[in-house]
């Protein structure tokens, strides 16, 4: 019994000595444990136990008020004396927060972009344990590095591997079209799904049954949007939606639009056994259909590698006969789900991925950002450490500690890093609508998630302080007292050396940053003005969506070309910025294990025409020969080098697909671009093949544009009748595809411009510096007959050295920089050289003017009035 | 650090005065409760003393450890000639208030 009241009592006290110390306060804790036995003489060990309790309880409010106290008497004064030092030097201030605020936004908007795109696909509850199966290897020869496979390959394995514990399947579906009453879209969102999608996935389902919505054939899982577009407000579930003017399918769930930072994005989901049924063939071996996406959910603790080791007995056993037939082998490969947006690069990714390169460039740039306003802090700091010095020695000689001028110091750079956060915090919220444009991406606001800004800002404010402060802190405290005020420390060599090194770092980042951009956009604009090998200005492309276009084509040509304005117009399986489709070839003399891949597509005899394309040697199709379809090819010179036919008319080449039928080249057309434009164009085959058309490309003559396309309008309702017309134009399209280099470019200019105007805030604190402790030089020069010019020459002598140094420095840099990145690109701009002389000259002028406020005014400034005082 | 002492500080300063030797926590805990009839929190006493302390206003010396508090010793404060001054200070401006001041409980009711 005793011991129990006692341990009670004891816990008051304990409970009060983990919050307060014991050892500093014993007064109190001895106090406490008089007056306790006290009372339990008096009134009992019960009532004495309750009473101090109620102690512990109040004291503690004490206690927190009295560390409130303190640290507010200490603050008042460390705000005081940090608010006179502000206020005395209101230029250098105002430089520093607004360098460092222009900074930090900055770090804090790519800050929120990195965290995006590094964050991609983990909002998955099972993220750890989802995996994309993919395949590489050599097939016929053909390299192959896919991101997709074949739709029988997981859920086979999965019957034999019992560490897979669920598996997916997507599918993407081409561009259809999807009524509901009189409302029809197309739609480019949609995927063919497993009925496990929302097992695997947590794509939210807001309405429908998640295990069963997929399962059954001809059912439709909509995003929230979408359903909204056919259905309005009415309840989308149990609706019938009419696909491809044929198939009635059923609503039965709405989705939450996947999330931004997801590599998955679509807007409606197809049953997968939609497509299992009407395409049997695909599934019926391991090989030929390669268009699907298969992620394996993997159980709890299965090792990946150790998996990934399973399947080569799988595969001998699934394609081990066929393999050996036409020479190759397969391997699979397990891609974590989050490791696609960032790290995976292969043929037929299911969105574009970023790379890792670009999100850690774009960090160290911002990183550079923010050390450029850090440098302007230590700079400004560095250039007036004289003045500071005298202070520093004054406070010594009447008793201040190191340690007390250190915390003083550090304490004046922290408050203004947490003004600069404060600052910075808005501007970065100002500042996001540009920037997602920028990076176009629908970022989130960096204030969405508290979570992680708060300590995040504050960590980085702290950072920013304590780094920018340290030089004032530990250089400037250490000065002995007797030395500065003897006067012996006036800005030796070595101080204005540091200073130089700053400034000279400061404005070679910012060279580098200018190179770039130039050397990004001349590479953009190279692309631009490329030769693509065809013509492809004043081209509308019509997308031939459903089979009764496709059966309309030859009757829309010919009512196209009467149009007037219009002066060609051909038939193609894929307009110019589509692709082709790609298959082993064998070309005559070639053995089949050694034929080569190749890009295949069909066109009419009118589509070389309509799109420029020279045919080189040989002859075009035309109607003139009708036996063309089925028996006649044409190759691209690309393709005749490869093989090497000097005289490649009248050669024969034999497509491997199930027909195998041997055709003659008939004629080589110039190499032009049909796939991605930053590689080498491939060997391609062109048949001939009106009845597999997908696209018709209308050449419209010059002239006025929109009377045109609405007269295509026209022709298209009178031919198709209800369904609409789907076009666009050719050069709009083509310049999408330069979509990341124009969105690096911008990265980089709006960088660019940051880092100069950082680098010149610091150039005019330096400037207002310098002129103002040479003030009696430059009156003594002036009463010796120096003229203004000559003295604002003087004065920006030093910059224009800086800068100089700047630029040599960079220069090599950027060059090899520039080089590295242009490396990607198969047809590249040289190296632009005027760019490395206009970047100079830009920061040179730039800095002439930023600084030549303060110089213009030293220099006419009346020399009688500074050396009056002497 | 010349802020007006407040009016617990004040009635802390006299009773440290008045103790002498004696003036530890407990003992003007209980004078200063005797007093004023309220029932403070220790630390309610404890954190003002200290700040008297810091403020140079008192001193604080460390005495015997005595069992009954847990071996600890007794905390005594003494007041320090800055403290004899700011009491003086203190009980000048009281006077000056109530010089020639003269009422009796019931002198709203005499205005009657």
């Amino acid at each position: 019994m005793k011991s129990k009241r006692r341990s009670s009592r004891k816990w008051g006290l304990r409970l009060l000595g983990a919050l307060i110390s014991e050892r500093r306060n014993y007064g109190l804790f001895g106090d406490m444990e008089e007056l306790y036995e006290r009372r339990v003489a008096s009134a009992g060990r019960f009532r004495a136990s309750l009473w101090l309790w109620g102690q512990v309880a109040r004291t503690l409010v004490h206690a927190v008020f009295n560390s409130l106290y303190w640290s507010g008497v200490l603050l008042k004064s460390s705000l005081k004396i940090t608010y006179r030092n502000f206020k005395r030097q209101k230029l250098y201030t105002v430089i520093n927060l607004a360098g460092l605020a222009v900074g930090m936004a900055a770090f804090i908007l790519v800050m929120t972009y990195v965290r995006h795109e590094t964050g991609y696909d983990s909002f998955h509850e099972n993220a750890g344990r989802i995996y994309r199966l993919t395949m590489n290897g050599t097939l016929s020869r053909l390299d192959f590095n896919l991101a997709t496979s074949n739709g029988a390959i997981a859920p086979d394995l999965m019957k034999e591997l019992p560490e897979i514990e669920r598996v997916v399947r997507l599918r993407p579906r081409t561009r259809t079209p999807v009524e509901y009453g009189d409302k029809l879209f197309y739609e480019q969102g949609i995927l063919w799904a497993d009925a496990t999608v929302f097992d695997v996935f947590s794509f939210r389902l807001l309405q429908g049954e998640p295990r069963s919505a997929l399962e059954a054939p001809q059912t439709a899982v909509l995003t929230r949007e979408t359903a909204r577009r056919y259905f309005g407000h009415e309840n989308p579930v149990g609706k019938v939606l009419r696909i491809n003017h044929a198939l009635d399918y059923t609503v039965t769930g709405i989705v939450e639009e996947p999330p931004t930072d997801s590599h998955l994005q679509f807007d409606m989901l197809f049953s997968y056994v939609t497509f299992q049924n009407a395409n049997p063939q695909n599934f019926a071996r391991w090989l030929g259909d390669f268009d699907n996406y298969s992620y394996l959910l993997l159980r709890p603790g299965t090792d990946p590698k150790a998996l990934e080791e399973k399947f080569p007995p799988q595969i001998e056993r699934r394609m081990g006969p066929v393999l050996k037939a036409v020479g190759g082998d397969v391997r699979f490969v397990l891609q974590p789900v989050t490791a696609i947006h960032l790290h995976s690069r292969l043929n037929g990714e299911i969105s574009r991925n970023s790379d890792v390169r670009t999100v850690s460039v774009t960090s160290l740039v911002a990183l550079f950002i923010l050390a450029l306003a850090c440098v302007n802090f230590m700079n400004l700091v560095a250039a007036r450490s004289t003045q500071r010095a005298r202070e520093v020695g004054i406070r010594k000689v009447h008793g201040a500690v190191t340690s007390r001028l250190v915390t003083q110091f550090l304490g004046e750079s922290l408050i203004q890093s947490f003004c600069a956060l404060v600052l910075g915090l808005g501007l970065a919220q100002l500042g996001l609508p540009i920037f997602r444009s920028i990076v176009r991406i629908d970022l989130p606001s960096p204030f969405a998630e508290a979570s992680w800004l708060l300590p995040g800002a504050v960590g980085l404010a702290l950072l920013v302080g304590l780094a920018a402060g340290s030089y004032p802190a530990f250089v400037l405290s250490s000065f002995r007292a007797a030395d500065v005020l003897k006067g012996g420390l006036r800005g030796g060599p070595s101080k204005s050396r540091f200073r130089g090194a700053l400034v000279v770092f400061q404005f070679a980042v910012s060279v580098l940053l200018i190179i770039m951009t130039g050397v990004i956009f001349g590479q953009v604009r190279f692309m631009r003005n490329m030769d693509l090998g065809f013509d492809r200005e004043r081209v509308v492309v019509v997308r031939l969506g459903s089979p009764e276009a496709r059966r309309s084509a030859e009757a829309l040509k010919q009512e196209f070309r009467r149009l007037p304005g219009v002066v060609s117009v051909g038939a193609s399986s894929h307009a110019p910025d589509w692709g082709a489709r790609h298959n082993v070839c064998q070309p005559e003399g070639f053995e089949l294990d050694e034929s080569p891949g190749m890009g295949i597509i069909s066109i009419d005899h009118d589509y070389l025409e309509a799109m420029g394309i020279d045919v080189l040697r040989g002859r075009g199709f035309a109607k003139d020969f009708p036996g063309d379809a089925g028996t006649s090819v044409l190759i691209n010179e690309t393709a005749a080098r490869s093989f090497g036919w000097d005289d490649p008319v009248g050669k024969r080449i034999r497509e491997l697909d199930d027909q195998g039928i041997t055709k003659t080249v008939v004629g080589v057309v110039r190499d032009f671009h049909f796939m991605d434009i930053r590689r080498l164009i491939e060997p391609l085959m062109i048949d001939y093949g009106p009845a597999d058309v997908q696209a018709l490309v209308v050449r419209l003559g010059p002239g006025e544009i929109s009377g045109r396309t609405r007269g295509l309008e026209q022709v298209w309702k009178t031919v198709m009748g209800g369904i609409p017309l789907d076009d666009y134009f050719l050069e709009g399209a083509l310049d999408a595809e330069f979509r990341p280099e124009v969105n690096l470019a911008a990265q980089f200019t709006t960088f660019s411009f940051l880092a100069v105007f950082i680098a010149c805030l610091g150039l005019v604190g330096m400037a207002a510096f310098t002129t103002e402790q040479r003030t009696k030089e430059i009156g003594i020069r002036k009463v010796l007959g120096a003229s203004s010019a000559k003295l604002v020459f003087i004065l920006n002598r030093d910059m224009g050295k800086f800068i100089l140094i700047a630029n040599v420095i960079a220069w090599p840099l950027a060059y090899l920089a520039a080089g590295r990145w242009l490396r990607d690109f198969a047809y590249r701009t040289s190296i632009p050289l005027w760019v490395f002389g206009a970047a100079a000259g830009l920061v040179l002028i730039v800095g002439i003017l930023t600084t030549s406020y303060h110089s213009v005014r030293a220099a006419s400034a009346d020399p009688v009035r500074s050396l009056r005082y002497e | 650090m010349a802020s007006e002492l407040t009016r617990l500080e004040e009635q802390i300063l006299l009773t440290v005065w008045r103790l002498r030797d004696e003036a530890y926590g407990i003992a003007i805990y209980d004078h200063i409760n005797n007093i004023t009839g309220k029932n403070l929190a220790i630390g309610g006493i404890y954190y003002p003393l200290e700040r008297l302390v810091k403020q140079g206003y008192l001193r604080a010396e460390q005495g015997e450890p005595t069992p009954v508090r847990g071996g600890r010793g007794k905390r005594y404060y003494r007041l320090t000639e800055l403290g004899v001054e700011e009491m003086l200070k203190a009980r000048k401006i009281q006077e000056a208030f109530w010089e020639g001041v003269n009422i009796s409980r019931f002198a709203g009711e005499e205005s009657k």
